[in-house]
């Protein structure tokens, strides 16, 4: 009897354990991946079966509440500033001298024509916060091991999707694969993350893909030039006045 | 002889026969009022679709179905004097439109924006006529025509700038500042979430940073509205897979509905009509069959053979509706052309209705000579069940007791 | 006495007057029958309008219907329902929160009008509940549950217990967004109002946006009779200066229009029909004084005056026209009443009907006093037709008359 007892303790403190342990990596990779107090630099290359257009950017961020975004290349759209501040994201532009604050209709359309949405932009946190995560597996992605993780929305969490599942790297915590599906189990997006370089202090993946499942020859990809990650931030940056200042 | 017998009984109740002509008359003139008065209403309803939309339509392809501005297609010169060389088109109105937010001081709204050329759009739907404030749009100018209530919701009157947000071709960003430059009504967009902006067509390209010469869509317009549908297979077939082209019935389906549903009904009170005119017409046979009773015993009996006597009052009838019929069409004729020149004015309240819709606010007549037939012969057709029932009281008549009236 | 000869004179030649009165019968049964399919048609078009998004008149703050701002709030709603509860006539009362706002899947985007309804008394004014195919009605002991039209539930690609994730921009100015379950689908046969509202519960709308208790952005009152309720409006407008009130011809007048235009179209109908019988009843009393001219030549030449004369005959036409018209009203109300209960299905053109927001299945209405007016027209036309007939008999000169053949 106390045996019983003592096992069913042991066994349930140890699922406990699991789960803990995988909200926990998720964070960290999210941390690892969006939120990190850091300056970047990066290019955004838009990729479709017609065309394909490219970008240049380079990002402060302040944890997962905080960042500004100033695209620096193609000529058309350099100057351009997106700052989020926790669940808002303005937009200065300045070919019209103008901000606007991003409006509900806005926020699930495309981010600068790529595959990312506004909403993907502002809802960093979403991962950690709106699922119940669990490890379910284990596989080898470009010679990491990784958990292979599954998080299922909460049931009054604003998330529209049905199911994710990240390939997160045991050790070094990269998100190395995500695939978004939607409530009938149908795959939507597909995300990988690879080519891990030295930063500044750190090694991360340098070069993140978004895949568009539905409509194949539709993908993003984003390569991080250059990082800094002892970059010193205060929120007072991240403002509407530093917007048009930022360079 | 048979005719002449038949003619010359026919007048020789004058009264009777002149009245049953009026009844025939009065159904057919009514009949055709009223479905030339509907068809009327019908070809305005068409015209001010097709007005906005063209007789046929070319877009990119897929475009119909997903209607984003990647898939916009080139109205360069060549592919535009290729269309206007098809048989039967008169002119194609080139059209950009999109989405922006447009934004004026604090305040941001979602809103349509069509980018067009100023003076075809005008010459089409009449969108000048619209504008209550300030100046109708120039050609190659930088300027923007607000709907009333986004005008109001901004906070923006004529000579404001605004700013134009959104997402451009192919990923680019659109935006721009433009003046406004007039502010318009349009009624049936009163009480929707996104509002409705005009710019001149380059305007609308240099927004949203397309090649030059692009479009989201030609709207063709034909000289003859019945040859839409083999004109837009020449099209389909001149202008290859990228394009789509689609005719007005595709694009508005929902206006070809509304004048079926209407039609079906029109039909249906015009039945109505012409049975109860039939039945004015078998009361007046029966009547008159029982009356000449005496007469056609003693004609049987002079060696008029039942046949031929049944076949005179058979012409008998049917001479007398078709004579109904004809001057019913001759004296409608005039009258549906004087109207459908002079189109009854509508007064009050419909007027605003009749303008929301683009279609001129009068009670438009029409001139088909589908309407004439299809009427004449439904009447026709009548007369000739009619004017078997005496047939069967020839057939059962006795002669020594329609002789002696008993 | 006279009364009593015009009666039985009808029905000495019983064939013709059964037939003219069977032509007007059946004339009476067709433009009846017009009439009130046109006013079954428009007054359902209007009490689903009514019955289930616009109620008898709405309650808002003046400033609120501009844009759905939800900072434009009625305030103190508690005592305002209880006092609107309270006024005759009104069977229900209740407040929502409205804002606009954009629904997700992973599918796709929609924007939409949300509605947060006091799911136990929303359906005083609304029957929403009854026009779900799939699933419930919002039930307060589910979690964060939403009701969506199939045509949006197609669009964006979900089902009964699908997610979708609102997102609305809150009274204090920020966006916030909200999951929401889908508990039932619905079908109304207006697919403007299908396309953009969706329902969720008070409760859920106001945690979402912080809205305070006790305030609301709209009270819907619901009125019976449906007529009595601009009278209520008109005292509430009175009692509250302070808050907008209007109608449901202020919210809708393109309904108010219809209404109208309907009601006018099926009179003037039945009164094309009156004259193309007029016409018959005519025909039908001319013979009556051809035929017994010696007759009433010996009446006039015993003494009876003309006028009399002239009244008999008039009563004659009445009596033969009633005989018709009261079989005709009485088979109208029999056909009426079968189909006022079953409906007319016309499926075959239900695309183009809902199209214009007509539901597909038609029931026919009239009121009693419809037909007694109808009466009244049918005598009308009887006197009217009367007159040239009864003329004619009064230009007969006895003496010649007395000589001629019949």
């Amino acid at each position: 009897m106390p045996c019983l007892l003592a096992c069913l303790l042991a066994v349930g403190s140890g699922l406990r354990a699991q789960e803990v342990d995988a909200r926990g990596i998720v964070r960290r990779a999210n941390e690892l991946a969006r939120g990190l107090n850091s300056q970047t630099t990066a290019s955004m290359t838009i990729e479709r079966p017609d065309w394909s257009r490219e970008m240049t950017m380079k990002s402060w961020s302040l944890g997962t509440d905080y960042y500004m975004i100033l695209i620096t290349a193609p000529a058309r759209d350099k100057g351009q500033v997106f700052l989020k501040r926790e669940n808002d994201m303005w937009n200065w532009v300045p070919r019209v001298q103008r901000s606007v604050k991003i409006p509900p209709s806005m926020m699930n359309q495309s981010w600068m024509g790529s595959d990312l949405t506004n909403n993907d932009l502002v809802r960093i946190d979403s991962l950690v916060i709106d699922y119940t995560q669990e490890i379910i597996g284990a596989e080898t992605i470009e010679g990491y091991e990784t958990y292979q993780i599954e998080l299922i929305p909460l049931p009054e969490a604003p998330v529209v999707w049905g199911k994710v599942v990240l390939w997160i790297a045991k050790e070094d915590y990269f998100m190395l694969r995500a695939e978004y599906y939607d409530e009938d189990g149908e795959l939507i997006n597909r995300q990988s993350a690879s080519d891990v370089k030295m930063m500044d202090d750190r090694e991360i993946p340098t070069r993140m893909v978004m895949e568009d499942a539905k409509k194949p020859g539709h993908r993003t990809v984003m390569v991080t030039e250059t990082a800094n990650f002892s970059y010193e931030v205060e929120a007072s940056f991240f403002s509407q006045q530093q917007m048009r200042n930022v360079r | 002889m048979l005719w002449t017998l038949a003619w010359r009984n026919v007048w020789r109740n004058r009264r009777r026969s002149v009245l049953t002509l009026a009844t025939i008359l009065l159904a057919v003139v009514l009949g055709l009022l009223m479905r030339s008065m509907q068809y009327g209403q019908y070809g305005a309803m068409i015209d001010s679709t097709v007005a906005r939309t063209g007789h046929i339509q070319v877009h990119g392809e897929g475009y119909w179905d997903n209607k984003s501005i990647d898939r916009s297609i080139s109205a360069a010169a060549a592919t535009l004097s290729e269309i206007r060389g098809a048989a039967g088109v008169t002119d194609v109105v080139p059209r950009f439109e999109s989405f922006a937010l447009i934004s004026f001081g604090d305040r941001t709204k979602p809103s349509g924006v069509i980018g067009t050329d100023p003076e075809v759009e005008d010459r089409y739907t009449a969108l000048a006529n619209r504008v209550v404030e300030g100046r109708y749009l120039e050609s190659g100018e930088r300027g923007v025509m607000l709907l009333r209530s986004l005008a109001d919701y901004l906070g923006a009157g004529v000579g404001d700038e605004v700013v134009l947000l959104g997402g451009g071709y192919r990923g680019q960003t659109a935006a721009d500042l433009l003046t406004v430059t007039a502010i318009f009504e349009y009624t049936m967009m009163d009480g929707m979430e996104t509002g409705l902006a005009y710019v001149p067509l380059d305007a609308a390209r240099e927004l949203y940073a397309t090649p030059p010469d692009q479009v989201t869509s030609l709207a063709v317009m034909l000289d003859d509205g019945d040859s839409i549908d083999p004109t837009a297979t020449v099209l389909a077939g001149l202008l290859g897979d990228e394009y789509e082209v689609m005719t007005w019935r595709e694009t508005s389906k929902e206006v070809v509905q509304q004048i079926q549903a209407d039609s079906v009904g029109g039909i249906f009170m015009l039945a109505i009509l012409y049975t109860v005119a039939g039945f004015g017409l078998l009361g007046t046979v029966l009547m008159s069959t029982m009356e000449r009773r005496r007469e056609f015993g003693v004609m049987n009996a002079v060696g008029l053979r039942k046949s031929r006597l049944a076949a005179v009052l058979f012409v008998e009838t049917v001479l007398l509706v078709s004579v109904g019929v004809l001057l019913g069409l001759l004296l409608s004729v005039p009258i549906i052309m004087w109207f459908h020149a002079n189109p009854i004015p509508i007064s009050g309240e419909l007027v605003e209705v009749f303008e929301q819709f683009n279609i001129p606010p009068y009670m438009p007549f029409a001139i088909d000579p589908g309407i004439f037939a299809a009427q004449g012969l439904v009447v026709l057709v009548m007369a000739l069940i009619v004017a078997s029932f005496p047939i069967v009281s020839i057939r059962r008549l006795h002669i020594m007791r329609a002789i002696t009236g008993r | 006495m006279l009364w009593h000869m015009a009666w039985r004179n009808v029905w000495r030649n019983r064939v013709r007057s059964l037939v003219i009165a069977t032509a007007i019968a059946f004339g009476l049964v067709g433009g009846v029958f017009s009439y009130a399919f046109m006013m079954g048609l428009v007054n359902q078009a209007v009490r689903n309008a009514v019955r289930t998004e616009l109620g008898s008149f709405q309650v808002h703050n003046p400033e609120y219907p501009a844009d759905r701002d939800l900072r434009f709030m009625v305030d103190d709603t508690a005592a305002l329902l209880t006092e609107l509860r309270g006024l005759p006539g009104v069977v229900g009362a209740s407040a929502r929160i409205v804002g606009t706002a954009m629904l997700s899947s992973a599918e796709g985007t929609a924007a939409v009008r949300i509605a947060g309804v006091d799911a136990a008394r929303d359906g005083d004014i609304s029957n929403l509940a009854e026009e779900l195919i799939e699933g419930q009605y919002l039930n307060p002991d589910e979690r964060i549950p939403i009701l969506i039209s199939r045509e949006m539930a197609d669009d964006l690609e979900v089902k009964l217990k699908s997610r979708v994730v609102a997102s609305v921009v809150s009274p204090s100015g920020e966006i916030v967004y909200g999951a929401f379950r889908v508990v039932g689908i619905f079908k109304t046969v207006d697919s403007l109002f299908d396309k953009s509202s969706v329902f969720v519960t008070r409760e859920d709308l106001a945690e979402l946006t912080g809205f305070a208790d006790n305030t609301a952005s709209e009270i819907i009152v619901r009125v019976e009779p449906r007529d009595a309720g601009d009278a209520v409006a008109a005292r509430v407008v009175a009692a509250h200066p302070e808050l907008l009130i209007r109608t449901w011809r202020d919210l809708s007048p393109q309904l108010q229009l219809a209404a109208d235009f309907g009601s006018i179209f099926g009179l003037v109908f039945l009164a094309i029909i009156l004259t193309a019988l007029g016409f018959g009843i005519v025909n039908t009393m001319l013979m009556v004084v051809m035929e017994r001219t010696r007759e009433i030549g010996m009446l006039m030449a015993l003494g009876m005056a003309r006028a009399r004369v002239f009244w008999m005959l008039l009563y004659e036409t009445a009596f033969l026209s009633m005989v018709g018209g009261v079989a005709g009203l009485a088979l109208s109300f029999v056909l009426l009443g079968y189909l006022g209960r079953t409906g007319i299905n016309m499926q075959a053109w239900a695309e183009g009907f809902s199209a214009i927001g007509y539901d597909s299945m038609i029931y026919p209405e009239t009121t009693v006093a419809f037909y007694f007016q109808v009466a009244g027209m049918v005598l009308v036309t009887a006197f009217l037709a009367s007159i040239y007939p009864a003329r004619r008999a009064l230009k007969l000169l006895p003496a010649e008359a007395i000589r001629s053949d019949t």
